[in-house]
């Protein structure tokens, strides 16, 4: 207060509304005028993301944690929001990569404000490419995407609901501890592999590989599967409702079940 | 640029100008941390970066060439860059890491900087004697008769240079595209980079730079202000850009006159601030941690409970009883048997000088840990908070790093050598080695001591470590690294296991994400489990 109360005995006409000198409104307009700022903050971001894509190994999951985590610091050094991220995925992001790890990058961004009752949705078919990592550690709320070419789904999401409308490619909710998956279309390989908790659903068939070292949860196939369902599975529950590959049943130690004569019946 | 004097003007009178000068230009800028102006023999105006308080030194001959409104614009610049920017040596830095692609990045920071400050003054401050600095200064290369003409034209204010060959007047028009006035973090960054664009390749180092201004380099700065600096910087990126940004860092000041001490207790010639400062810079990994860990306060409960006696209740006097307990009023005056009362006298409840005991912590460094240089470790993190708190009581920390084998440190007050160690991460499996860890704790027998164990419970002995740490004298507090590898449902049986069988007198604290750090409490709540996020 002492060092105010000094400042402003030095010069009084601190405080003073007409301190503002008109000839410095005049300028700042003419500043205004003449500067045509083009900066836009979700190409800039873009721009960063894709020459940190290009150094990384798409196919590898350390590559994806890579990526989120950036996505989680530039939310908060842009102060992002859920209508940035629409446009940056749908508009911005399109003109400058083809897909890969971009789900991990989105994921990342959306990942502190996300809300309960929040519903993000990707058209999946703006980028040319396939687009791994949507729903990594998904806390809350919910995300819809439309389109066929997602792949490492809900890895390590830990709440909330994820769904995509159109067939997915493998590792759909690896290490899924929480939360609901649902696949209204086709899904592929690894699916639910390491999953301790959640659920996964498959509206159609699924590849090889079901709820592989599963230590919880529940995945449910509606259509076909491919071969070795439940390998190596601990606990939780895998439903397959159409056709599936041999399954060991003496070596069963989690809860498998197919639909036989309209109903679930336990092996 | 060497200015030669023209004429030269007594002392005292140059003197008396150039302080009534500079007192005005602080008024001007309300007052800016530069508080005072000297003259010296070096032909040029710059701020003394490496005194306790920065001062604007000017040189006798600048001081007799230029007129008085050119001066008042030459002081107004220089302190506009502590005024409004860069206005610390955090943004000097990370201006300069933003540029990391630029052949001349220490001219285009200052480049860049002198435009958003020239700009400041002009539109936003209505401060126009820096156009007459300009006016009276030589005109230079094409990167300075491209800024004259960019002033003017967004100023109107004519700044010595107004025509451009049409290769320059495409730079104004990139230039224009600039805001440089938006001072967002996001938008400094975004601008330097721009700038970086236009100006780089008009830099000809050939050419004097046509201003009696110095440039000036992270190296000019005091170490302890570097140090400071790069505190802060830890504190808002991530820790592989923080080794990129102090890798650079150190290059710039390793060109000045630092040697690497060859012993860590300090080599010849060196003093303990360019000592810390460099070794900081030398394993930016730890430091990025430490500087982190900075943020957390950790409660340690105190051993020691002492205070005063109080009156607690009123009871029947004995004859034995010292008569200052005696209480009048109550015992109606008299001293007779069964009449008679006293004061019951009882220990104040409150702690006394705070005593921590040393502290040993015991880190878990195995694979299904984090990897602390790839991403942020809250183990790690976590670790580096509780050995800076028992640091800051007085307390020395001893140190085990568990994973394919014991790291063992003895407590001891080397903070760096402890955070070193902290920080190690060996990838391996999880087994503490419980021979070692016996001969280690022999080693510190007759101690009292605080054991705090992180860990993520993925440890494959887990049994004997329970079996083990129920006898151990002294208090243990078990802090649960919760998901930071792949999850694994074993990890949290083994952390219930330990719940279950270890004393009630067993500290839990679990911790999912950074803000649960300063939740962690050693030595506070006895069999109470503390649930993080």
């Amino acid at each position: 207060m002492r060092a105010i109360r000094d400042l402003l005995k030095k010069d009084p006409e601190l405080l003073k509304l007409n301190a503002v000198d008109a000839d410095i409104i005049k300028k700042r307009q003419r500043y205004e005028r003449i500067i045509e700022d083009n900066f836009d903050k979700l190409e800039d971001i873009a721009k960063e993301a894709q020459s940190l894509i290009m150094t990384l190994q798409h196919w590898r999951l350390e590559a994806g944690e890579k990526i989120f985590e950036f996505g989680k610091a530039i939310t908060a050094e842009y102060d992002l929001n859920i209508a940035d991220i629409d446009r940056l995925f749908s508009e911005v992001l399109p003109n400058y990569t083809r897909g890969p790890l971009l789900g991990f990058l989105i994921s990342g961004i959306y990942h502190e404000i996300i809300q309960e009752t929040d519903v993000l949705f990707f058209d999946l078919s703006k980028h040319v490419g396939a687009v791994s990592g949507f729903g990594f550690k998904h806390p809350r709320g919910k995300i819809e995407m439309l389109g066929n070419r997602a792949f490492f789904l809900g890895v390590k999401m830990s709440g909330g609901e994820v769904e995509l409308r159109g067939h997915a490619g493998s590792h759909i909710g690896k290490y899924l501890q929480g939360g609901k998956i649902a696949i209204k279309g086709n899904a592929r390989n690894w699916i639910g592999h390491h999953m301790h908790g959640g659920s996964i659903t498959i509206e159609g068939n699924a590849g090889d590989i079901i709820g592989k070292s599963m230590t919880g949860g529940e995945i449910t196939v509606k259509g076909n599967a491919g071969g070795w369902v439940g390998d190596d599975m601990r606990k939780g529950v895998i439903r397959v409702k159409g056709e599936c590959g041999p399954i060991d049943e003496s070596d069963v130690r989690g809860e498998i079940f197919r639909w036989v004569a309209g109903q679930w019946k336990r092996i | 640029m060497v200015v030669r004097p023209q004429v030269r003007q007594p002392d005292r009178k140059r003197s008396n100008r150039i302080q009534e000068l500079f007192k005005r230009a602080r008024k001007d800028l309300y007052y800016p941390p530069i508080l005072k102006i000297e003259l010296t023999e070096k032909q040029a105006v710059e701020v003394d970066l490496a005194a306790q308080k920065h001062k604007l030194l000017i040189g006798e001959g600048v001081a007799d060439q230029y007129t008085e409104e050119a001066l008042l614009g030459i002081f107004h610049h220089e302190l506009n860059h502590w005024a409004k920017h860069p206005y610390d040596l955090k943004t000097i830095i990370l201006e300069y890491s933003w540029l990391s692609d630029t052949a001349h990045k220490s001219e285009v920071r200052n480049f860049f900087d002198d435009v958003v400050v020239n700009l400041d003054l002009t539109i936003n401050k209505g401060l126009e004697e820096i156009a007459q600095t300009y006016r009276e200064l030589p005109l230079g290369d094409a990167a300075d008769r491209l800024l004259r003409a960019f002033y003017t034209r967004v100023s109107g204010i004519d700044f010595g240079f107004r025509e451009l060959d049409p290769d320059l007047e495409e730079k104004l028009s990139a230039l224009r595209a600039i805001d440089f006035l938006d001072l967002n973090r996001v938008r400094i960054k975004n601008n330097i980079r721009r700038f970086a664009e236009i100006i780089d390749p008009l830099i000809d180092l050939g050419d004097q730079i046509g201003l009696p201004f110095t440039f000036f380099n992270q190296g000019d700065f005091r170490k302890d202000e570097i140090i400071r600096a790069m505190e802060g910087i830890a504190r808002e990126v991530t820790p592989r850009e923080y080794q990129r940004i102090a890798a650079e860092v150190l290059e710039e000041i390793k060109g000045n006159t630092l040697k690497l001490p060859s012993q860590r207790s300090g080599g010849k010639g060196i003093t303990r601030g360019e000592e810390d400062l460099l070794q900081d810079l030398e394993k930016p990994d730890v430091s990025w941690y430490r500087s982190r860990a900075r943020r957390y306060s950790i409660f340690i409960e105190s051993l020691v409970r002492q205070g005063s006696l109080y009156p607690d209740q009123i009871m029947d006097f004995d004859l034995d009883d010292s008569i200052e307990t005696y209480n009048p009023v109550e015992s109606y005056g008299k001293v007779l048997p069964s009449l008679a009362k006293k004061h019951q006298l009882a220990e104040f409840e409150r702690y006394g000088e705070y005593s921590v005991p040393d502290a040993v912590i015991l880190m878990d460094s195995s694979g299904s840990m984090a990897n602390p240089e790839e991403v942020v470790s809250y183990g790690v993190l976590g670790a580096f908070a509780v050995a800076r708190n028992f640091f800051a009581l007085g307390a020395q920390v001893g140190v085990i790093n568990f994973s394919n084998s014991n790291l063992m440190l003895a407590p001891s007050r080397d903070r760096r050598t402890v955070y070193e160690l902290l920080k190690t991460y060996q990838g391996g499996g999880t087994t503490l080695h419980l021979s070692e860890l016996d001969q280690y704790m022999e080693s510190v027998s007759g101690e009292t001591i605080d054991y705090i164990l992180i860990t993520d419970a993925g440890i494959e002995n887990v049994d004997r470590v329970i079996d083990y740490f129920s006898h151990i004298q002294g208090r243990l507090t078990v802090i649960w690294i919760k998901g930071e590898g792949d999850f694994d449902e074993r990890f949290e049986e083994n952390y219930d296991r330990l719940i279950k069988h270890l004393p009630t007198s067993v500290t839990f604290a679990e911790v999912a994400r950074e803000q649960d750090i300063p939740r962690i409490a050693v030595g506070k709540m006895f069999g109470v489990r503390h649930e993080g996020n």
